[in-house]
């Protein structure tokens, strides 16, 4: 009988995270997915990356994940998005070719000896001292990381005919309570939804806005070439909606599973399906809808914007309304899927959760949306449940330095009501949490793992780099003779150089591109240095004062944020509300900045704490 | 505050207990059950008590009567602080009151409140925010009608219906700045851009209309005090005596008698003023008269109306200090003294302002006279509240501190093209604003853009 170190069940965007990092650190790794499905398959929008999700994949990426590795891979339309924004507000997107996708990551794990792939759908699991995980043999492990995605108690809606299931054409897990009765869902369901896919050769392009591929977008996988593309590259094309397009959707508004009642879930309302917009939106009838290639091979294209559950005739008819898709095939219809989400709160900062010790929750069973948060997750449980096998630190990443960080706190300290996406809003300190600077941020986490793949030795010389050409920066002078501060000079008086100052000075200056500027100085010098240095040394430079003042706002604040807390202590404590101690013991905090999220914590119960605490 | 306080039921005498009176309302807050008081009424607490609803019932003790009360129930968290509250009736002799409280300490677990505890609980559970106990402590102890409006203004009225919107719009603002970073996509550039500037004139209209009613740092409103100042010996307290018809401050002839300053009520058209008598203004050796002297200086400051009494025959380096300050009359002291008429006029000759506001010789104080001065009184104190001025010291320096950063931003917003600075100016104006309006978090952010756009695919 083999006993497995590390059991994933699911074969998503988490799993494959989960197990991938696990792998790395030499354990016997399994991955237990429903038959019939590839691994690292993408049943929603067909891109990779985002707002805010960018800086996702490149810390997957920077950590030893592999989504920014398979996204270059399978990239196949390149963006930055917020372009001209500025560089703390800039993200990489990837639309990617979705069958290549998952043969690159069928080809990823499978050549990696220390994973087991198993197809076969769980029945039951159970703990004793190993985990008993049953589909048609039984498996054991001594630890188990649920990524089961919209799987559990699934439920697929199009009009009225509602199936099981946890994605079109797919069977669907039991309830988690046949699994596990100690594990508590959220009362609320969730739904989400997806368009119906079109025949791509059945679109009349000429009517449609192209959006190329940007070639100056860098690669996601710090490994690669920056630059180099492994796909051939497509455009997208943006279409809009019309009156006619809402006036049809509005008038059968009793046919709509989300409006009569069929559907219980809650949807996210920054996903909005097309009935939600023509509900409640009634006075706008103009609705972006991007038409995204699926794969160079195969025929469907995704249509972002108009997600429905509405009945087929309905989806048809709305859909060539739209002006290019007036002869367009439906292939697939769109419908929405309701699932059950467990209790966040239950889960500690590393994914574990806080009764069934060596179990761990990763992906949108969280109640999390999109490939990237469920990536995010996926690594790390999957290295915490390594770290925790090999009985090294557990890899907990702080709010203020990852958006990964962001996002575990924000899901453990509280439950939502409607499913979980990242959003830069919700960091505190979005002008450190940039792209560029990506390796530097995550470099301290990656080396608390103690290997020495190649990815180490890359990261360690990055850095290196990075301090050096830093203090070339800081301690570089122009003098105010030097032809440098001419050319630098802006148009108005006020942009005039005229002092002598420091490079990391004049890389401040609001006017100028501080990456092409800093490309100019070395140039001038005689230096060739990696864009990626250049560029992360230059934005840092650029927003060091600006990130200095607020982290000295935040400093105190993140001193008492980060101090860690014995909540078990808190509670037996005497002088705390009886309501703040149930509260408490229902979320676990281990920080005191996770105290400070739970809702309705009190100030007393805070000042009380911080006074032990400090 | 601090947090000081501990949970549990509290309990006190919400109407004084410093004179007997026909009745008193006593309040007991913060109880688990109506249950643990079951013993105590004639009533059945233990049966439906609805919510709201007075019930005529005895107190008793052990069996034996103590007072006929009105009893009301309000339901945690439809009461004043949120809390489960118990509200009698009772009969208002002080010894009955006290011996009430008393039983309930002794029998009930009760403990006696902390002096504004109901409120602090109020503010606790979120029942009102920082500014409305401000309102509610203005609202309670206001010397003037307008202090009591105002009050009453920030507890419910327009000016926390103004700080509502003021947080409203700068939600708003701020939401549209995020708009443009997390969700341009959805919305388009120029949508964005629009939406982002519309919203911060709305924001920077409504404040700087707050701004005008900030003014620059003025005398106290609050508690308007009427300053008599002077060098020692210069008749301030002959005349704070005949304002108030009383020996209150002890007059003598030698200099310094009195050594702190004295102060008492005086009431013009409905004001409360604080007639403040200040120690004579020398350098002294004497301890005691020194710190009397720190004082005066610092009521000088805050004073709302000031009023200086000179001895034209004394004119010393103290009095030139004086005259630093501005003052709103001039009562010359003395003047049945030799050479007094060509003393003061050489002093007018130096200071001619002296002779332009108001000035009378202190023999000339009558009756008719204080008419006069209660009227001009009255008339600058109409005057400082035309423009409806927010009282509260806090609220002033707070809002002042948020217009410089506003302004800041302003400049910023048009040349500025990197968002991710704007919002981190942004925040800073948020963190300045967040004291008196409340704290703006992410998740209110992200609420107001998906109530007010459509967002998404």
């Amino acid at each position: 009988m083999k006993i497995f170190d590390i059991l994933v069940v699911g074969g998503g965007h988490a799993g494959v995270e989960a197990a991938f990092i696990a792998s790395q650190f030499q354990l016997e790794v399994g991955i237990v997915t429903m038959p019939g499905i590839p691994l690292g398959s993408a049943p929603c929008n067909p891109s990779v990356g985002g707002v805010g999700k960018g800086q996702v994949v490149r810390e997957i990426d920077a950590l030893g994940g592999a989504m920014g590795f398979l996204a270059d891979k399978a990239g196949i339309q390149f963006r930055t998005l917020n372009d001209s924004k500025g560089f703390a507000v800039q993200s990489s997107r990837v639309q990617i070719d979705k069958e290549k996708y998952s043969v690159e990551a069928e080809n990823l794990i499978s050549l990696i000896p220390n994973i087991t792939v198993i197809r076969e759908k769980v029945l039951s699991i159970s703990k004793n001292d190993l985990f008993e995980v049953t589909g048609e043999n039984k498996y054991f492990s001594k630890k188990v990381i649920m990524t089961v995605g919209t799987f559990l108690n699934g439920k697929l809606h199009t009009g009225s005919e509602s199936t099981a299931g946890g994605r079109v054409g797919c069977d669907r897990s039991g309830s988690l309570g046949e699994i596990f009765s100690q594990i508590k869902t959220q009362s609320q369901r969730f739904k989400t939804g997806t368009p119906p896919r079109l025949d791509k050769a059945t679109i009349d392009y000429s009517k449609l806005e192209e959006q190329p591929s940007d070639s100056a977008v860098r690669n996601f996988h710090c490994l690669h070439n920056p630059f180099h593309r492994f796909s051939n590259q497509v455009s997208c094309y943006l279409a809009r909606t019309n009156q006619n397009t809402m006036e049809i959707i509005r008038s059968n508004k009793e046919r709509s599973p989300m409006f009569n009642g069929q559907i219980k879930g809650t949807g996210a309302r920054y996903c909005p399906s097309i009935e939600d917009k023509a509900f409640r939106y009634p006075e706008k009838s103009v609705h972006h809808v991007f038409i995204e290639p699926e794969g160079l091979e195969l025929n469907t294209v995704y249509p972002s914007g108009i997600s429905s559950s509405l009945p087929k005739d309905v989806q048809k008819e709305y859909v060539q309304s739209i002006e290019g898709l007036e002869i367009s095939e439906i292939l697939v219809y769109g419908y929405a899927v309701e699932y059950d989400v467990v209790d966040t709160t239950e889960l500690g900062l590393t994914l574990e959760h806080q009764i069934v010790s060596g179990l761990y929750f990763a992906g949108q069973v969280n109640g999390t949306s999109g490939y990237e948060e469920a990536a995010g997750q996926g690594l790390i449980a999957g290295a915490n449940a390594a770290l925790n096998t090999l009985c090294l630190d557990p890899l907990i990443l702080s709010r203020h330095e990852s958006y990964i960080g962001v996002m575990i706190e924000d899901l453990t300290s509280n439950t939502r009501d409607e499913p979980y996406r990242l959003f830069t809003a919700r960091s505190e300190n979005r002008l450190y949490l940039r792209e560029d600077n990506t390796l530097l941020r995550m470099f301290p986490y990656r080396a608390k793992f103690l290997l020495n793949l190649s990815l180490d030795q890359y990261l360690e010389r990055f850095c290196e780099n990075h301090e050096i050409l830093s203090d070339f920066c800081d301690n570089t002078m122009i003098s105010e003779k030097s032809e440098l501060l001419v050319e630098f000079s802006g148009e108005g008086e006020l942009q005039k150089l005229i002092k002598r100052m420091s490079v990391s000075e004049l890389l401040k200056q609001a006017w100028l591109n501080p990456i092409t500027t800093l490309e100019k100085i070395l140039s001038h010098y005689g230096i060739r240095i990696d864009y990626d240095l250049v560029r992360a040394v230059a934005v840092s430079k650029k927003y060091d004062g600006y990130i200095k003042r607020s982290s000295d706002q935040q400093e105190k604040l993140k001193k008492m944020d980060g101090t860690r807390i014995d909540w078990e202590a808190i509670v037996a404590s005497g002088n705390i509300s009886f309501e703040c101690k149930q509260r408490i013991t229902r979320i676990r905090p281990e920080t005191f900045g996770q105290l400070k999220l739970i809702d309705g914590i009190r100030p007393a119960t805070l000042a009380v704490v911080a006074s032990r605490a400090l | 505050m601090k947090f000081l306080y501990s949970d549990g039921p509290i309990i006190a005498c919400s109407t004084g207990t410093n004179t007997n009176a026909a009745m008193a309302v006593i309040r007991i807050s913060g109880f688990k059950s109506l249950h643990q008081f079951k013993d105590f009424f004639t009533k059945d607490l233990t049966g439906p008590i609805e919510p709201r609803k007075v019930y005529y019932t005895s107190l008793v003790l052990q069996g034996q009567f103590i007072d006929d009360v009105c009893l009301t129930y309000f339901e945690a968290p439809k009461s004043y602080n949120g809390e489960n509250i118990l509200e009698l009736s009772v009969h208002g002799n002080v010894l009955n009151v006290e011996r009430i409280l008393g039983l309930f300490q002794s029998y009930a677990d009760c403990r006696s409140a902390g002096a504004g505890e109901f409120t602090y609980r109020a503010l606790k559970n979120k029942k009102l925010d920082l500014s409305q106990v401000e309102g509610l402590d203005l609202f309670l102890n206001a010397q003037s009608t307008y202090a009591l409006d105002q009050g009453l203004s920030l507890l419910s009225g327009n000016l926390h219906e103004y700080y509502l919107e003021l947080y409203d719009l700068f939600l708003v603002h701020k939401s549209s700045l995020e708009l443009s970073i997390d969700f341009s996509d959805d919305i388009g550039e120029e949508a964005a851009k629009d939406y982002y500037l519309k919203s911060l004139q709305q924001f920077t209209d409504k404040f700087s209309s707050l701004v005008k009613r900030v003014g620059p740092m003025g005398p106290n409103l609050i508690q308007p005090e009427i300053v008599l100042a002077g060098l020692p010996n210069s008749g301030k307290s002959s005349l704070f005596n005949f304002l108030l018809s009383e020996e209150r401050a002890i007059v003598s002839s030698r200099a310094g008698t009195t050594r702190d300053f004295l102060s008492e009520y005086y009431e013009i058209e409905g004001v409360k003023y604080k007639l403040v008598d200040t120690a004579g203004i020398r350098d002294s050796l004497d301890d005691i008269e020194a710190e009397g002297i720190k004082r005066s200086k610092s009521k000088l400051h805050s004073g709302f109306f000031k009023i200086l009494l000179v001895n034209p025959l004394e004119i010393d380096d103290g009095l030139h200090n004086l005259l630093q300050n501005n003052f709103d009359l001039i009562i010359f002291t003395h003047n049945d003294l030799p050479g007094f008429e060509a003393a003061r006029e050489r002093l007018i000759s130096i200071y001619p302002y002296l002779g332009s506001i108001g000035a009378i010789n202190l023999l000339e104080v009558s009756r008719a006279w204080e008419l006069e001065l209660k009227a001009l009184v009255n008339k600058k104190y109409l005057y400082s509240i035309a423009d409806k001025p927010i009282l509260l010291e806090r609220h002033k320096s707070l809002i002042l501190q948020a217009g410089i950063v506003l302004s800041r931003y302003q400049s910023l917003a048009t040349s500025e093209s990197d968002v991710a600075i704007l919002s981190h100016e942004l925040n800073t104006l948020g963190s300045c604003l967040s004291e008196i309006l409340g704290i703006v978090s992410p998740d209110q952010v992200l609420n107001s853009i998906f109530s007010n756009f459509c967002i998404g695919k």
